[in-house]
Formats: C-alpha cells, sequence, structure tokens
C-alpha cells in the first residue's frame, strides 16, 4: 500500500517532449537516492575518514567535491558536513557523526547531452570550468540545490518541496533545444 | 527616386528577395539589408519626425546613433517602439511603422509645431506650467495635449508575448566589438589559450570593415573569424554589451529571434547574459558626429561615414548628387566610395590647407574639392535639394550665398570614442586634443579599451593598438607594447558649429529630442551652465542615442557660450543600458507560471485529487478547505472546524519548520534562544517554546522535541522557518562558534499530519498500529519514534501530543517520500470516525478559538508581555532578547496593546480583520487597538476575532468598543474578552 514518491511525478507526467533523434538535452530522474548526512567537528576527520572507507572513499572530500567510493558516494556539503550518497541507505553510520537520514529532503534530476551546460547556464550562476570543485551549493530560481558536475552530466539536488516547480521550469528552458525525458 | 539600389557590389544576398512593410507600404529589399537601408534603396526620403516640431526627418546614420529613422516594430502585444532602422534585420512579415507623426510622417498635422519654435524652447514646460499663474489644474488639464503631441513612439500595453532568458556566462576574456580592434584583440587571446567571449551588437562581424569595399579588409576579418574560432573562441552576434559591473561582469543582450520571419515556438526572443569576465577588452569604435549648421536635420542630412556603409556594405545610394563636409581626413574615404559608385561627389573640407595626397586622390576619383569650406545651411524641406556654403578663414566663417546642388550632404565633424561601457565603471573620461574626442583615463580593473574605442583613427594603428593591450594582457615583451598614436596623422580641424555673423540657423545638434544650439545657449544665459544641468535643462543627450550625436557638439557651444576651453565644461556620465534593452529580458523566466517558485506538501496531490482549492502560505500552497458539493468556502470550513471538535479531523501541517539541532552542546545552545528553560527537557518529550530577537521582539514560537540527548528537533512556523534557519546560523556560527552543535534544515525530510479532535487517539492506533496511542503510553508532550515496515522497507516516523487545535492532538511525521501514502491511510479511516480533513481556514479557526497565535499576531512588533508569553520568560537564565526587551517602552505593558479576543456585542453581526478598535466615544486615529484575525466559531456560534487592545482587555471590561472599517463603512459595536475563547483550561487538549 504505502509507495514511493519522489515528488516528481506531475512534473514529468505528460510533458510533451520529442523522443524522436539525438537529444540535445536529455531529461532524467535519479529516484530513490539515499543521502545519509554525517556531521563533524575538527576533532572528528580521523572518524570521519574511518567511516568513508567503510564506503570505499579514499579520502576525506574538499568543500564542494564529490568522491566516488565502492558503495557511496561522499559529497562535502559543508565544512562540517559529508552527504554519502548511494542507491542503498547506509547502514551503522557512527552514532558520532550524528547519522541523519537527508533521502526524502532531496529529489535528483539528471540533465545531460550537449546543450545541458546551456540550460544549467539559464538557471543558475555557476562557473563549471571549475576543475578543482564538482559538488556545488547554488541557487536555482532563488532555491538552494546542490550540483553534482562530472562528464558534462549534471545531478541537481533539490528541495523536495520545489522540486516540481524547479523541473517545470528546467523543462521549460530546455525546449528551445532537442530535449528527451529519459 | 532620390535612392537606388546599385547594381553592384555589398554584402547582401541578391538571391533572396525579402519584402515588409512601412506604414503599410510593401517595401523589398535584400537579405542582409537593415531596414533603413531598404528603405533608401527604394527612394523613402521622411521616414520619421522630429520630437517637438515634427519637423521632417531622414535616415541619418548606420548605426546605433541613429537619430531619425526611429520605427514602431510589429503591432498589437509585440509592438516595440523607437527602434534604430539602421539595427533592425528585414524579413519577410516584418511590419515597421514611422512614430511620431499623425496621421504619418509623410503627412503630419503636427508639423504646424515649427511655426510656434520660437515658444517651445528649452525649458518650456517649466517657463509654462509653473510659476504665479500656473497650477497643477492647468498641468493636468494640458498634458493629455503635450504628451499625445509629443513622445517617442508607444509601447504596447498588453503583456509581453514573448519568452526571455536570463543566463550567466563564464570566461577568461571579454571582448566587445568585431571590428579590427576585436578581432585583432580576440584572437591574441583565444590563441593563447584563454577562453573568450567575442560579442558584436551587428549581425556580422567585421566592424567598420564591412563598409570598407576593400577585399582585403573582408578577407582580413574571414581570417581572423576563422582563427578565433579554430582556437575554440565564443562568437556572439547580434549580442550588445550594454552595461559594466562590478567584478568584471558584463550585462549582454542576444537578440535571438528578431530577424528571423518564422519563431522557433520555443526560443527566447532574447537571452540577457550575465557574463563573469576575468578580463575585459572594449573594442567599440567610435561614433562619427555632425556639424551643427542650419537646417541640418532635413532629409537627406546623414553622417559622412553611413553615406560610405550604404554604398559598400548594402549597396544603396542614398542620393545621386552627394556633397561631404568635414573636418578630417576620413571624409576622403566616404567620398571616394561614393565616386566609386558613379555618384557625383563634393568635397567641402573646412581644413584650408590638406595633404598633398589627398588632392590627388580626389582628382584621380573625379571629386571636386573645395577647401576651407564650410556648409552653411541645407535647403529644401522633405528633402535635401542643395547646400549653401560659406568659407571659413581661421575661426571665422564667412556666407557666400552660393547653394551647391545635392540630394545628400554626408557630413563629419569627427568621431567620439564609445566610452560608455568603461564610464559605467566610473571612470572619468578626459578631451584629447589629437583625437578631438573624450577618451577613457584608466582604470585599475582588468578593463582596456583599444582601437577607435580609445581615440585610435588611423587603420594601421587600430590594429596596433589591439596588439599592445594584447601584449599588456599576455604579458609580451616591451617591444610589442608601444602605445599606438591616438587621433589622425593629419590634423583634423575642430569644428563643432557653424555660425555666422548677424544670421540665425536653426542648427540642431540632438535630433532625437530637437535640442539646438540656440537652446544651450539659453540654457547659459538662464544659468544652467553645468554640463549636467544643460543637459537636463535642454534633454540634450537624454533621447535613445544618448548623446552620441550631440554630446560633443553641445558641450563646445556651452563652452563658447562661457567663454572656455571645452575640456572644462566637462561631459555627463553614462550610465547603463549602452542602448535601449527590453524589460522583458532583465525579468527572464521569472514571469506568469514562473513568477516565483512554488512549495508543494509531499500530500499536495492527494489535496488537489480531493478537491481543495489552494491558497497561497508563502511560496507554499496550502489546502484552504475541503468543499464537499455545492459548498460555499464558510460552510466548508465551519463543518471542518466543528467535525474535528466533535469526532476528528487531518489536516496536512508539512510546511512547518523542522530543524535539526544535533551535538554536544545542543541542549544548551536551544537553551540560550528560547526564552523558557530547555536543559532539563527529557529526551522523548517535547515543549512549546518561544524565541526573541535582539531586540526583545518576539521572533517565531514551536515546539522542540528531545529525540535524545544531543539530538533535537525544533519546529517552527511556516511564515518564519527560513528566517530562524538564518538566525540559528548566525549564532551559532559568530557569536557560539564555542558550542558543538550542528543545525540542519529537516523540513522538506519530514512529510507531517496533525490529527485533532476528541476520537484523533482512535483513528491513529487504528492506521498506524506501531505507536501505543493510549494516554498511559503518550502523554500530552510526549514524543515517540516507530520504523514502519513498508514492503520490507524501514520507514522513519515520529509523533508528538501536541495540539494547535485545543483538541487532544497528535502531529506526525513521516519520511515525506512517504507521506502520501500516510494522508491516504488516514484519509481512508476517517469515515469510519465521521471525521473530517480540514484546510488553512479551519485551522485558522480552530487556533482563533483557542487564542493561539500566528503570524498575523507576531508580525514583528509584538513583545511576550503583548502576546500574553510573560511569565514564561525564564528569571534564571539569559536567552537572546533578554536585555533589550526590558527597554522602557516595551515594558510599559500598561500602554502598550496587548493580545484580546474580540465578540461583536450582537452576536448575529460580524466584524473584519484590519478593523481599529476605537473607544465608543473616540472612534479617530489610530484608536486603541486593532484585529489580526476573524473567524466564525462554531464553538461559540458567532463570529469572534483576535487583536491587540491597549492595556488588555481587563482594562476593557464591561465597556463597549467599536470596531471601525472605516474603508467598507462598517462600524460594529464589540467588547473585549480573554483571547483564549474556548476550553480556556484546556480540558479538551489534555484530554
Amino acid at each position: 500500500m504505502v509507495k514511493f514518491y519522489s515528488g516528481l511525478e506531475s512534473a514529468l507526467a505528460n510533458q510533451q517532449a520529442s523522443n524522436h533523434g539525438t537529444p540535445d538535452v536529455i531529461i532524467a530522474e535519479r529516484r530513490d537516492v539515499k543521502i545519509m548526512q554525517l556531521s563533524f567537528f575538527e576533532t572528528q576527520e580521523a572518524a570521519v575518514k574511518k567511516e568513508l572507507a567503510r564506503f570505499g572513499v579514499s579520502d576525506m572530500p574538499h568543500f564542494s567535491v564529490l568522491k566516488s567510493g565502492r558503495t557511496a558516494d561522499a559529497a562535502r556539503v559543508e565544512m562540517s558536513k559529508i552527504w554519502l550518497i548511494a542507491d542503498a541507505m547506509p547502514q551503522g553510520c557512527d552514532s558520532q557523526l550524528y547519522p541523519l537520514d537527508l533521502s526524502s529532503s532531496r529529489a535528483v534530476i539528471r540533465l545531460s547531452g550537449v546543450k545541458a551546460p546551456e540550460v544549467m547556464a539559464r538557471i543558475c550562476a555557476v562557473d563549471f570550468r571549475d576543475k578543482q570543485r564538482n559538488f556545488y551549493g547554488a541557487n536555482m530560481h532563488h532555491v538552494g540545490v546542490h550540483i553534482h558536475h562530472h562528464d558534462d552530466i549534471f545531478d541537481i539536488y533539490m528541495p523536495r518541496s520545489f522540486a516540481q516547480s524547479l523541473t517545470e521550469t528546467v523543462l521549460d528552458i530546455a525546449r528551445q533545444y532537442h530535449v528527451q525525458m529519459a | 527616386m532620390a535612392g537606388f539600389r546599385l547594381q553592384k557590389g555589398g554584402l547582401i544576398n541578391r538571391d533572396k528577395a525579402v519584402k515588409f512593410t512601412f506604414d503599410g507600404r510593401v517595401i523589398e529589399g535584400f537579405e542582409g539589408d537593415v531596414a533603413s537601408a531598404a528603405l533608401l534603396a527604394n527612394g523613402e526620403r521622411i521616414v520619421g519626425r522630429g520630437f517637438k516640431y515634427h519637423r521632417p526627418r531622414g535616415v541619418m546614420s548606420a548605426g546605433a546613433e541613429e537619430g531619425g529613422a526611429l520605427f514602431q516594430m510589429h503591432d498589437g502585444q509585440s509592438r516595440i517602439a523607437n527602434v534604430k532602422a539602421p539595427l533592425v534585420e528585414i524579413h519577410d512579415g516584418l511590419a515597421l511603422s514611422g512614430q511620431n507623426g499623425f496621421p504619418s510622417v509623410r503627412f503630419d498635422v503636427m508639423a504646424i509645431n515649427d511655426l510656434f519654435k520660437p515658444f517651445l524652447s528649452a525649458g518650456f514646460y517649466y517657463k509654462t506650467f509653473m510659476g504665479p499663474f500656473s497650477n497643477t489644474r492647468f498641468w493636468m488639464f494640458c498634458e493629455r495635449f503635450i504628451r499625445k503631441a509629443a513622445g517617442m513612439g508607444a509601447a504596447s500595453k498588453d503583456s509581453d508575448p514573448d519568452q526571455y532568458d536570463i543566463a550567466n556566462g563564464y570566461c577568461d576574456m571579454l571582448v566587445v566589438g568585431t571590428g579590427a580592434a576585436g578581432l585583432t584583440a580576440a584572437v591574441d587571446a583565444a590563441e593563447a589559450g584563454k577562453s573568450v567571449w567575442l560579442v558584436d551588437q551587428d549581425f556580422q562581424a567585421g566592424g567598420w570593415y564591412l563598409s570598407s569595399g576593400d577585399a582585403a579588409k573582408l578577407s582580413f576579418v574571414q581570417e581572423m573569424l576563422n582563427r578565433f574560432l579554430t582556437a575554440g573562441g565564443h562568437l556572439k552576434l547580434r549580442t550588445t554589451a550594454f552595461g559594466l559591473y562590478d567584478g568584471t561582469v558584463a550585462g549582454l543582450i542576444e537578440r535571438c529571434t528578431d530577424h528571423l520571419a518564422v519563431k522557433p515556438k520555443d526560443s527566447p526572443r532574447e537571452v540577457f547574459h550575465i557574463l563573469h569576465a576575468d578580463e575585459i577588452v572594449l573594442a567599440t569604435g567610435a561614433s562619427e558626429r555632425g556639424i551643427a549648421f542650419g537646417d541640418n536635420d532635413r532629409p537627406g542630412v546623414m553622417n559622412a561615414s553611413a553615406v560610405q556603409s550604404y554604398i559598400n556594405r548594402y549597396a544603396v545610394a542614398p542620393g545621386q548628387r552627394i556633397v561631404f563636409a568635414g573636418t578630417h581626413d576620413g571624409i576622403y574615404e566616404n567620398a571616394c566610395a561614393a565616386a566609386k559608385a558613379g555618384l557625383h561627389v563634393t568635397i567641402l573640407d573646412s581644413r584650408a590647407e590638406i595633404d598633398d595626397s589627398l588632392t590627388a586622390l580626389c582628382a584621380a576619383q573625379n571629386i571636386a574639392l573645395m577647401t576651407g569650406t564650410v556648409p552653411v545651411k541645407a535647403i529644401g524641406r522633405s528633402g535635401v535639394v542643395g547646400l549653401e556654403y560659406g568659407t571659413k578663414s581661421g575661426d571665422v566663417v564667412s556666407a557666400t550665398g552660393k547653394v551647391i546642388a545635392c540630394d545628400i550632404i554626408g557630413v563629419s565633424g569627427g568621431f567620439s570614442a564609445n566610452i560608455q561601457l568603461i564610464s559605467h565603471r566610473g571612470v572619468k573620461p578626459h578631451w584629447h586634443e589629437g583625437a578631438l574626442s573624450f577618451i577613457s583615463g584608466e582604470t585599475s580593473e582588468a578593463i582596456r579599451l583599444c582601437g577607435a574605442a580609445d581615440g585610435v583613427f588611423e587603420d594601421d594603428e587600430v590594429i596596433r593598438s589591439a596588439k599592445g593591450v594584447m601584449a599588456r594582457i599576455l604579458k609580451k615583451s616591451k617591444s610589442q607594447t608601444e602605445d599606438a598614436k591616438k587621433g589622425w596623422f593629419n590634423a583634423p580641424d575642430a569644428l563643432f558649429e557653424v555660425q555666422i555673423a548677424d544670421r540665425a540657423l536653426k542648427s540642431f545638434i540632438d535630433p532625437q529630442h530637437d535640442v539646438t544650439t540656440k537652446d544651450i545657449r539659453q540654457a547659459k544665459q538662464e544659468g544652467f551652465i553645468s554640463v549636467e544641468h544643460m543637459k537636463r535643462y535642454t534633454t540634450l543627450g537624454m533621447a535613445t542615442d544618448q548623446g552620441r550625436n550631440g554630446n560633443v557638439l553641445g558641450i563646445a557651444a556651452m563652452a563658447e557660450a562661457r567663454g572656455i576651453a571645452l575640456p572644462e565644461v566637462g561631459i555627463t556620465t553614462f550610465r547603463p543600458p549602452y542602448t535601449p534593452i527590453s524589460i522583458g529580458a532583465l525579468a527572464g523566466r521569472a514571469r506568469g507560471h514562473h513568477w516565483q517558485p512554488v512549495r508543494r506538501t509531499p500530500m499536495h496531490d492527494c489535496h488537489i485529487a480531493q478537491g481543495a482549492p489552494m491558497t497561497d502560505a508563502g511560496l507554499w500552497h496550502r489546502a484552504w478547505y475541503y468543499p464537499q458539493k455545492g459548498e460555499t468556502i464558510e460552510q466548508a470550513y465551519i463543518r471542518e472546524t466543528a467535525r474535528t471538535r466533535q469526532t476528528v479531523g487531518i489536516v496536512d501541517v508539512s510546511t512547518l519548520g523542522k530543524i535539526a539541532v544535533q551535538g554536544p552542546d545542543a541542549a544548551e545552545f536551544i537553551n540560550r534562544i528560547y526564552i523558557n528553560g530547555f536543559a532539563k527537557l527529557p529526551v522523548g518529550r517535547a515543549r512549546y517554546g518561544i524565541m526573541l530577537r535582539d531586540d526583545g521582539i518576539v521572533l517565531d514560537d514551536g515546539t522542540t522535541w528531545r529525540m535524545a540527548e544531543d539530538d533535537f528537533l525544533m519546529t517552527t512556523t511556516t511564515a518564519q522557518a527560513g528566517e530562524v534557519m538564518r538566525f540559528l546560523e548566525e549564532l551559532r556560527q559568530t557569536r557560539w562558534s564555542d558550542l558543538k552543535v550542528h543545525i540542519t534544515s529537516v523540513t522538506d525530510q519530514w512529510g507531517a499530519v496533525a490529527v485533532a479532535g476528541p476520537q484523533s487517539r482512535d483513528l491513529l492506533q487504528k492506521a498506524l498500529p506501531e505507536f501505543d496511542f493510549s494516554d498511559e503510553a503518550f502523554a500530552f508532550m510526549d514524543v515517540k519514534s516507530a520504523v514502519m515496515d513498508v514492503d520490507g522497507r524501514a520507514v522513519q516516523m515520529r509523533a508528538a501530543r501536541i495540539s494547535f487545535s485545543g483538541e487532544r492532538a497528535f502531529e506526525v511525521y513521516i519520511e515525506a517520500a512517504f507521506a502520501k501514502s500516510l494522508w491516504e491511510r488516514l484519509t481512508g479511516l476517517l469515515p469510519e470516525f465521521d471525521g473530517v480533513c480540514y484546510g488553512m481556514e479551519a485551522l485558522g479557526a480552530l487556533r482563533i478559538e483557542k487564542g493561539h497565535v500566528t503570524g498575523a499576531e507576531l508580525d514583528g512588533r509584538v513583545t511576550l508581555e503583548d502576546a500574553g508569553f510573560g511569565k514564561m520568560a525564564s528569571t534564571k537564565k539569559d536567552f537572546i532578547g533578554n536585555v533589550l526587551r526590558k527597554r522602557p517602552h516595551l515594558s510599559n505593558h500598561e500602554e502598550r496593546q496587548q493580545l484580546v479576543g474580540i465578540m461583536p456585542v450582537s452576536h448575529d453581526e460580524t466584524f473584519r480583520a484590519g478593523a481599529i478598535l476605537c473607544a465608543s466615544d473616540n472612534v479617530a486615529g489610530f484608536g486603541d487597538g486593532w484585529i489580526s484575525a476573524v473567524t466564525h466559531s462554531p464553538a461559540l456560534g458567532h463570529w469572534i476575532g483576535l487583536g491587540f487592545a491597549k492595556s488588555g482587555y481587563e482594562a476593557w471590561d464591561g465597556q463597549e468598543l467599536i470596531a471601525a472599517d472605516p474603508v467598507n463603512g462598517k462600524f460594529t459595536k464589540v467588547r473585549l474578552v480573554s483571547p483564549h475563547m474556548f476550553d480556556a483550561k484546556g480540558g479538551r487538549m489534555h484530554g
């Protein structure tokens, strides 16, 4: 009876987008992404590294950096906070790091295709040329989001309550190109 | 036909004919034409009218400085006023019309204004509508006629049907202008590995070289473009850099669809690029200025370089007998272009002596050359038919009375460097005698100018200038950084106005605003001698060309009138935008459906499916009420309120702010914030708390749940969630950085449902057997956690027994992704309990009956005591706002307005929120209080309200007041009561 709802069902349903030919922009939802936040103080870096190692993340990521691991990615969203991002909920986290499940708080859409950077430029002010960073805190239409930029793909972590509205905006912008819903 | 299309040459596509309309007439041109070129090719001489005198105007230039050919483009919703014909690319279906003429610009009855010119000089409005015989009413009467007669075209009153985008861009270097200098700089930078944006407002790259008629220069443009693009450069044509801002940020407007006959459905008309560049090179060229002489606004008088542009770029001869009148070597290139096109050409050069090579050039091209000669007066009204000229000896001009027959007068008094963009950065320009132009001063910002924009006018020097700038940027060797020579190789003549002793000439310096040299002298006579005052008194430079044509001429006229040197007068400040831009482009997508982002709760779709109208609560959309068939809003919320008190009601409260406060010092942190104690709140318990701002005013209230020793869940009101989060972060990061606390917003993590009413426990117990909701297990203010096994998934839930309604009530939180299912489970069971879903309106009714405050009461002016919370404040600890809340004017409780309940004396009467509470014998002024919230109370059977009244309700015991609503003409007798109007002792809540 109980089902998972990402909040994007309405935004992505019945959208008029071409599914023919090679798309310039592909929009897809990454459903059911698990996010576990770990918070720490300066004195706890060793504990964090140990915790990250459990998921195959080799080192503590710098601020605004996502490091990929074996079973989870680790993104440093604040100086004292790391998100473990995985398909399955990270279990058994060190309670001293105040694990906080934020999985339901974000909806994630993925933009890819040759025009994806153009779409991103039209909705958020981030210099994605920066090779030192790949996980950005940014604003989209004045709403705080996080963006993972990798291999010309943009994974946008949106606050769940704004997700439908923001996704509709992204879709409307993307329509000037050949857009495909994946 | 005065103008014609040349049989060969030009950069137009003769294989593709284009038709458009001007004032309803079909005009033919070719792809690559701009509107002014096509009109000239079709012999259209009168294409506009002056602003005040409605004198006929023709095409005057070939660029953004155009002062005569200003049109309205399209009609209806899409109408755009004041478009400059030289910037409009023609295409099939384009509809242009002249503006400021009635019934048309060809025949304009308002041309009679020209006869009244002596009365319409500078300061006309100030003198006519101010003073002892004038008053506001007189102005109001005249205004409608004046506005109809004057003006610069009319914008559409309908909403803009087009779509616009705002885009953010980042690059190492922005180069503005694709002339020789811009191309040189851009190629150097791109080939040095920089990411470069090269932008130009034109639809073709090449700048002045496009008008050169020189195959070598056109090849240079093509080669440079190829190199630029090969090196990975980013070329944006039809893109105007309209402003420079802090941090080398440039505002660019890219026109995407105006030039297309068929507009792509989803493409934006324009894109406003906010470009962050590490370096900016301005190669914006220079604008040619005229010379002030008699009737120099007549159709047929145009910039000398524009004549060359129309001939060489568009293959259009603006006329057949052309006189070039100028002060520098540049006009010889213009004249040669006309001569090569087979036109009859005469040059009037104000200089008595010129280089021999120029004389030889004229002889070779069969150009009649008259040195030491200047234009005195254009002959002809609807179009030039001749030019009266005079002789110039030193600074003295003498009339000869002789006229040269001609149909075009190409005039050039020199060039003004386009320094508008650098001026946006506050850089003061200075006068350069060699260039006879204001040029930019130095700036410490990473912005540089090159080419004509820096006062360098000779071809070879322009490229050297760009090379020099790039050498400095790329830190090349010193030998490559030698400065280019500014100005001309041969000295120009500093002639700005032709004046003949004892003869009055109508010499225009700003054709758009009909400003003449006489107006400038009048401004001086009347004391407006500062350049800024002169500008505003005469409106010189305030039209759409922003002074490109006339500023220097006006400044020169003022200098002459004051008897000072031109640089001493100074120049006015240039401000963005460089050329007019669409308001729509500044708004981008933030309009209509995307005006602002919308927040939806996890149960949003359920409310819609249940037929609930939604209402705005900040950015949130919340269910307002759940009408049954035929119900009004009032019937619906009264039913929902009553049923909740009778059985059970559920409401979506996901919008409440939720903040996780974690860490070993979390309890201390919270204890310092709330006015009441939280340090000893037991795990598994919740407590209601109030927090103040630093200044002692109530900031917010809510419950905080202790989930573990070092883990709290703080809830806030919907309205203040963001502000509380911001305030907590400020406290954590700045004032109490020694506390080990983490703060995280979890508002979106949890969906929340409040279940209220006598049967709330029974409903929940059936719906959620994971919890024990019995009184023994779940006491008032208890907090419980549970994990639901949902199809093998462990779903986190939390519940607290708290009440905003005054009933036995619980709030149940569940992971937002599963909240919809929780709602469906609860609503599925409601019929069994005769329960209801209730919306915002019933939520308000329930809380007003109980005297619970929300944002309507806690409006940023209210103290603890005002809201009746004074006794909650701890005397054993300090807290934010504790000191300043004791300021005399905040602690003078007797005089302050305090929270009260309000009831009508006659129970069948109503009153409105916002009404003023007045003593019955003094219904005036600000009264003694106000009403903040009103509802019909099903529990009490009549209307009630909350509000604030001086000294509180007890001070008005036994008295009747008036709820005064003068806007609606409603005055209701009321009495004040305790704000706790229903179940004051809380028996229902505690169950």
